[in-house]
């Protein structure tokens, strides 16, 4: 708040016409995004104000209040959506996070620049993949009857298991799946972040006696440590979005574990016409997603001494 | 013999090991990673008595072109060239808006640029959902057009900020002795900074390419007319045509449908080993804020 | 910054909600112009419009899935039927053609968007239809179709059926669907399985049985839980809420007979009568299973029996197919899986010209040339060629998902074809002859199906989404044996109480 008030005394100051006239190229260089900024999100975020009317439902648009939001508090299925949106994306964030760092450490450790190239395409395919691809395929891998997984299973001796019905196997199956499709996406931010890493660092570390292990903890990760937590928070931002995926695997038997919020606003909101009401998820949505993102940051500011935003 | 240097052979013969465990774990994930694509790819080129019935196919049990044949023959290709058309049309913009605006930010001497990154990072957390979209869309007189595709999303906050922070590390030295040959920002932009800048530039149009190509829910909401659909809603009406209040019943092969799949990842999958060959060098992910 | 941002809300809400008014208002106009009766109402605004229009032409929009306007998905085809559509009501229209799979949710976007297509076709009508009509986005019909010749001779009983406190606001167009299952006689033959059209429950698992461990699934099945009605009609159950023969509303899952239904589920599926991956099969791939002879049964509408026997034919698996219309259960009772009327017309509460929009319907629902040309074959010259009398599709439609299927002969209200320049062959004549009596049986023996309407209780109408997801998933899971039978109405019983379940039976029963 203190930054935002000193920066606007600068605006009043005489000498702001002078400074825009000599940035006059940065400017207008800016001006394009900024619009868009302005009309593509801002403007969106106006219709929020659905969120306290009861738009669609009735011909007439009248201001409601609270309303929809007694209605979403009151409402077990919401809560059960919250839970699972949360549940999945700590899973994601947990289980899918630290996949990307680690591959790209080891990438980094081949030598030859052919072999580096060829494990990262090979990782990054699936990223080409919309998400209806990827449901397809994991019906297909994880069938009882017919999928690889299962084959295996059955060759170990094991019973053959049906992940695509099994509540218990469900999730593992979003966040295998999550993991495959997104593991080359961020293993190339990573792996480009660490070729600009010093080597004069490792080699003063070798002489002084570090193992390679000692090398990843006190000079690879915090050269990368920015990124790690930009990406983190960047993943935090969206995780709560869920939405194609689930769409696209769930089924009846599994809803009470993966029915998350982006799909039950589909459902109450889209499907239903109740247009307010699925405003009104939207709008708890992004306060929850605000404050896990500004709380994540407020920890590695305190914690890593590091904040992105 | 010095205790340094057997210090070293010893720590070689671990690195050894290391490296040769490495490369097997590596070429583990990749196997992983890549079998249920070869399954995909593999599949498309089977005939159809060889995947009637919903069979896992590794090796291949025949070959033939003849689902590609189909699909070449079919409407998918149409879907194909719209999104084609919104990919690339989508990409050259958005790079058009993304690149300036990135080096704008990245310049620490720009007015308000604070307040500018605020407004910028609040976008990263807050959706206002379908609807509100929607209406704004439609208010814009988009609908049912191409660049309802296309507009929306010519910047994302995750390529900008990758962008402005490269081009924040690039030297100051560098801008301000070009400023003093007479430069102005639009020649700094275009004769130094561009240049320097060609392997993030990569990354990121592959980054915008990808999220052109793949949308899905956008292009169903906002194309009413379906010579303007794109390669991904028909594709996804190929997996799913199955909602049963007609049942129209004409049987399509998985073959077939795997056709489409690959058709939908090709033009990536040729574009990725152009831009790749920049990536190992100097993507950057900074802070947002910065 | 906090108070800009709110600020800026604010003013977002108060511009939407005030362009929302303007629309709001203009309607409520036209309902209070029309007076007491709503069918004066529209009767009068109709004749206002029309006094316009011969001056002015309207465009209207017309928004119907793909899997219509001449069932291919070239768009130079799809309009070639347009044309015809304009050429022959001489109404002007502009078509919007959403993928069948994404249809429910382009129609509600452009509903809350304030673009109502002025004619539109509903799927899932049973209970989207109320839905609509409490949203008043579609209009009442009753006079329009009275002024209609053609629409009148359609059987009051397929308007009533989907009539809302005595109005009208759909027209169908063909009988209401209804499924049964379909058995591939060749394996019924080679493995000795006797099954008549009308076996019992008990009968069925022990015949269908005989196949076990032969690698042929006995009975295919979708990831559609709806689909379980079926077995559930055996024994009187019904799921979700319903009108019982007392006509009281009550809750299905509730009931004793259900559990006897679920237990019957249960045993199919453990029994491995039951496609044991039948949550993750789509209907396609069920219906594929079929046609390959990968699965000897499956449940699928009974006017899709030709597509069995052509089907199985290009598959190399040619055979003929016995349709099971119902299973009885203990006591006797049974029924085909009745969808009633799923698919219908409606049009826009907005619509500047009723009349148009209703000559449009006429002939998509009573024309002959005009209704095969829409649901199936599309137009001569473009879709098809007539060759020998015999419609030929052309290569540009082949390539598109096309082909000549025939099957509106058999299940629309138009009564005589004969005036098309085409007939299908022999042999296709002779199968849809037996479609046409199979379709007949099936409506005799069908189950119950019931609407409930929108706007009574304000309850039910927010909560019946949850209802229908939590049965099927409680369902889905007992016949999974994720649970067991007691655990699962349990935990259907502890949702029930969450959304006051009892409060609102007796807001639905008048109470």
């Amino acid at each position: 708040m203190d930054k935002t008030r000193g920066s606007s005394k600068k605006f009043t100051s005489p000498g702001i016409l002078k400074n825009i006239h000599r940035q006059k190229y940065l400017l207008l260089m800016l001006l394009p995004g900024l619009l868009w900024f302005v009309v593509f999100k801002y403007c969106t975020y106006a219709g929020l104000g659905l969120a306290f009317t009861n738009y669609g439902f009735k011909k007439s648009v009248d201001f409601v209040g609270m309303r929809n939001f007694i209605r979403l508090f009151k409402s077990v299925a919401f809560w059960t959506a919250f839970k699972n949106t949360m549940i999945i994306s700590i899973c994601n964030i947990i289980f899918y996070f630290p996949f990307p760092i680690i591959i790209a450490l080891l990438i980094n450790e081949l030598r030859s620049l052919r072999m580096k190239r060829t494990v990262q395409f090979m990782i990054y395919i699936p990223y080409f993949f919309s998400w209806v691809v990827v449901g397809t395929i994991f019906v297909n891998l994880f069938s009882p009857s017919s999928g690889l997984v299962n084959q295996i299973l059955k060759l170990l001796g094991q019973d053959s298991i049906y992940f695509m019905a099994n509540p218990q196997w469900f999730r593992f199956v979003l966040i295998a799946s999550y993991i495959w499709r997104q593991m080359g996406y961020g293993a190339v931010i990573y792996v480009a972040t660490l070729s600009t890493v010093d080597p004069q660092l490792y080699e003063a570390a070798s002489i002084d006696g570090c193992n390679k292990w000692k090398q990843v903890f006190y000079i690879t990760l915090p050269s990368i440590k920015t990124t790690i937590i930009t990406m983190l928070l960047l993943n935090l931002s969206h995780v709560l979005l869920i939405f194609e995926q689930i769409m696209v695997m769930y089924n009846a038997s599994v809803y009470s574990v993966s029915d998350v919020l982006q799909t039950y606003t589909y459902r109450e909101g889209i499907l239903s016409g109740n247009i307010a009401y699925g405003t009104s998820i939207s709008l708890f949505t992004g306060l929850v997603s605000f404050m896990l993102v500004m709380g994540t940051n407020w920890i590695t500011k305190h914690f890593l001494e590091e904040s992105v935003l | 013999m010095n205790p340094k240097s057997r210090i070293k052979i010893k720590e070689s013969n671990s690195r050894k090991i290391f490296r040769l465990f490495n490369a097997l774990f590596l070429a583990v994930v990749c196997i992983i990673v890549v079998i249920p694509i070869w399954n995909v790819v593999v599949t498309s080129f089977a005939q159809d008595q060889d995947v009637m019935g919903g069979v896992y196919l590794l090796l291949p049990k025949s070959f033939t072109l003849k689902n590609y044949a189909r699909v070449m023959n079919s409407g998918y290709m149409r879907g194909f060239w719209n999104s084609m058309f919104v990919a690339v049309s989508g990409t050259a913009l958005a790079m058009a808006v993304t690149v300036p605006m990135g080096f704008a930010l990245a310049q620490k001497k720009l007015i308000g640029r604070k307040i500018i990154m605020r407004i910028i990072s609040i976008t990263l957390v807050f959706d206002a959902g379908i609807m509100p979209f929607y209406i704004l869309i439609k208010t814009l007189g988009l609908i049912d057009t191409r660049l309802s595709l296309i507009l929306p999303f010519a910047v994302s906050t995750f390529n900008l900020i990758i962008v402005k922070n490269y081009m924040s590390s690039i030297p100051e030295s560098l801008i301000e002795s070009a400023k003093l040959d007479g430069c102005n920002d639009f020649m700094i932009l275009i004769k130094i900074v561009l240049p320097l800048a060609v392997p993030i530039l990569s990354a990121v149009m592959l980054f915008y390419f990808v999220s052109f190509w793949n949308r899905y829910t956008e292009a169903v909401m906002f194309i009413n007319n379906s010579s303007r659909y794109t390669l991904q809603v028909m594709l996804r009406a190929l997996v799913f045509q199955s909602d049963g209040s007609l049942g129209e019943g004409n049987a399509v092969y998985d073959n077939t449908k795997m056709a489409v799949m690959v058709l939908g990842m090709l033009p990536v999958l040729i574009i990725y080993p152009f831009v790749q060959k920049h990536f190992v060098s100097g993507l950057m992910l900074g802070g947002v804020k910065e | 910054m906090k108070k800009r941002g709110l600020a800026l809300i604010m003013a977002g809400a108060v511009a939407l909600s005030s362009a929302g008014c303007q629309s709001g208002t203009g309607s409520r106009e036209t309902v209070d112009k029309g007076g007491e009766t709503k069918t004066e109402s529209t009767a009068s605004a109709g004749e206002a419009t029309t006094a316009a229009i011969s001056s002015e032409k309207v465009k209207l929009t017309i928004c119907s899935p793909d899997n219509t306007f001449g069932l291919s998905t070239d768009p130079e085809l799809q309009q070639s039927v347009i044309d015809m559509l304009k050429e022959n009501t001489g109404v002007e229209l502009e078509a919007i053609i959403p993928p069948i799979s994404s249809y429910n949710e382009k129609l509600e976007t452009m509903m809350a968007g304030g673009d109502v297509p002025d004619i539109f076709a509903i799927s899932q009508a049973t209970t989207r239809l109320p839905n609509y009509v409490a949203r008043e986005q579609v209009m009442p019909l009753d006079s329009l179709i009275k002024s209609s010749v053609k629409l009148s001779e359609i059987d009051q009983d397929y308007y009533n059926a989907l009539a809302i406190d005595g109005a009208v606001y759909d027209i169908p167009y063909y009988y209401p669907r209804v499924k049964g299952l379909f058995l591939r006689k060749d394996i019924m033959e080679q493995y000795g399985i006797e099954l008549s059209n009308t076996p019992t429950t008990e009968e069925f698992i022990t015949e269908m049985g005989k196949l076990k461990g032969t690698g042929i699934i006995p009975f295919s099945f979708p990831k559609w839980i709806d689909n379980f009605q079926f077995f559930m009609n055996s024994f009187g159950a019904y799921a979700g809420i319903y009108k019982n023969a007392d006509g009281v509303y009550v809750d299905g899952m509730q009931e004793p007979q259900m559990k006897e239904a679920l237990n019957y589920l249960k045993e199919l599926y453990d029994t491995g009568v039951m496609d044991q991956e039948f949550i993750t099969t789509e209907n396609n791939t069920m219906r594929e299973y079929v046609y390959t002879g990968k699965a000897a049964a499956d449940i699928d509408y009974v006017m899709n029996y030709s597509n069995y026997i052509l089907q199985s034919e290009l598959a190399g698996k040619a055979t003929d197919v016995q349709p099971i219309y119902m299973l009885k259960g203990p006591d006797g009772k049974g029924g085909g899986l009745n969808e009633s009327i799923q698919t219908a017309w409606c049009i826009s509460s907005e619509c500047k010209n009723p009349e148009a929009a209703i000559r449009v319907i006429e002939a998509l629902v009573t024309d002959p040339e005009i209704h095969a040309a829409f649901y199936n074959t599309g137009v001569e010259g473009k879709h098809y060629n007539i060759e020998d009398g015999i419609a030929v599709p052309t290569d540009k439609a082949a390539n598109s998902g096309y082909s000549i299927k025939y099957n509106y002969l058999t299940d629309s209200f138009i009564k005589d074809f004969t005036t098309l320049k085409f007939q299908p062959d022999e042999k296709t004549q002779k199968v849809l002859r037996i479609q046409r009596d199979m379709i007949e049986m099936a409506m005799e023996l069908k189950g119950d199906k019931q609407m409930i309407p929108s706007g009574i209780s304000s309850l039910y109408d927010e909560t019946s989404a949850s209802i229908t997801n939590t049965w099927k998933e409680v369902v889905s899971q007992i016949v999974l044996s994720s649970t067991s039978i007691d655990e699962g109405l349990k935990t259907y019983k502890n949702f029930w109480n969450s959304v006051d379940g009892d409060t609102m039976l007796k807001e639905l029963n008048g109470h």
